[in-house]
């Protein structure tokens, strides 16, 4: 393996280290296997003295626990990552599928309906609540979707004709 | 040897090397190896300990076109130094009294 290899392998490694201490470490071992090849040893055999690139993520690992940071680190991005594509479907939806929208918000509010009813029985007074603020929310969402959406496409449109004079 | 042991046996030897003075990672390993087996993966977690008890500073300079660490015993690497004595001379102790009370080390 050469050392641009070597160093990749282990920057891929060691990627659950806080972005400065992953710098200074590959850094380090760039820094070890540099001096080996000044003192005439060839690439290859300077990156097999400095140790395997598992000794090295042990080592690491066995310094401090980065383990953690980085599984919470990961779960935000991808819970991130989720809330974004969800914004940027509904966007989608709310300015070129408006109809779609408003069926799923009517759909919505029946089915909350029912809950609000069925819960009446079952659980009582709150849950009834709940349900039925829920139902109210949606029924506005609803009543307000059609209009701002066409409101959004009716501004497109007439950008779009003052683009094309 | 102990992994614990060997650890605070290194970062004595390394900065009884800084003591004479400045030094960087490669030199380091080779003066060390010459008593105690040591490699890269042992060495950094060590210098990154020191730096990080102010026993040694770091500084970074050009060599060969390309940039190399330096480290620097300060003030309070040597007094650790100067407290090793007393140490060693306590730890001698503790051997002779594991000695003492054990047949397995005495005839080990």
């Amino acid at each position: 393996m050469d050392k641009k290899a070597f160093l990749d392998e282990l920057r891929n490694r060691l990627s659950f280290l806080p972005k400065d201490e992953l710098e200074r470490t590959i850094a380090y071992y760039n820094e070890m296997i540099s001096d080996r090849i000044d003192t005439g040893m060839s690439e290859e055999e300077a990156v097999k003295a400095v140790g395997s690139i598992d000794e090295i993520v042990e080592s690491v690992k066995a310094e401090g626990n980065y383990q953690g940071v980085k599984e919470t680190d990961k779960q935000y991005r991808t819970f991130t990552n989720i809330m974004l594509i969800i914004g940027t479907i509904a966007l989608y939806f709310a300015l070129v599928w408006d109809i779609i929208l408003s069926v799923g918000f009517a759909v919505s509010t029946v089915i909350c309906l029912i809950g609000a009813v069925a819960t009446a029985i079952t659980l009582g007074a709150p849950a009834f609540l709940i349900f039925m603020g829920m139902a109210l929310i949606l029924t506005a969402c609803f009543l307000i979707t059609i209009p701002i959406a066409s409101y959004i496409r009716f501004g497109i449109r007439r950008s779009k004709e003052a683009i094309r004079r | 040897m102990d992994i614990q042991l060997k650890r605070g046996f290194i970062e004595i030897c390394v900065l009884s090397l800084l003591s004479k003075g400045d030094s960087y990672g490669y030199a380091l390993i080779r003066d060390v190896s010459s008593c105690v087996e040591i490699s890269e993966s042992t060495l950094y977690p060590i210098l990154k300990r020191l730096e990080g008890a102010n026993l040694l500073t770091v500084y970074t300079e050009e060599y060969n076109g390309r940039l190399r660490k330096y480290y620097t015993i300060t003030d309070g690497g040597r007094k650790h130094l100067r407290e090793f004595p007393a140490e060693w001379r306590e730890m001698t102790k503790i051997y002779s009294f594991i000695k003492e009370n054990s047949e397995e080390v005495r005839n080990g």
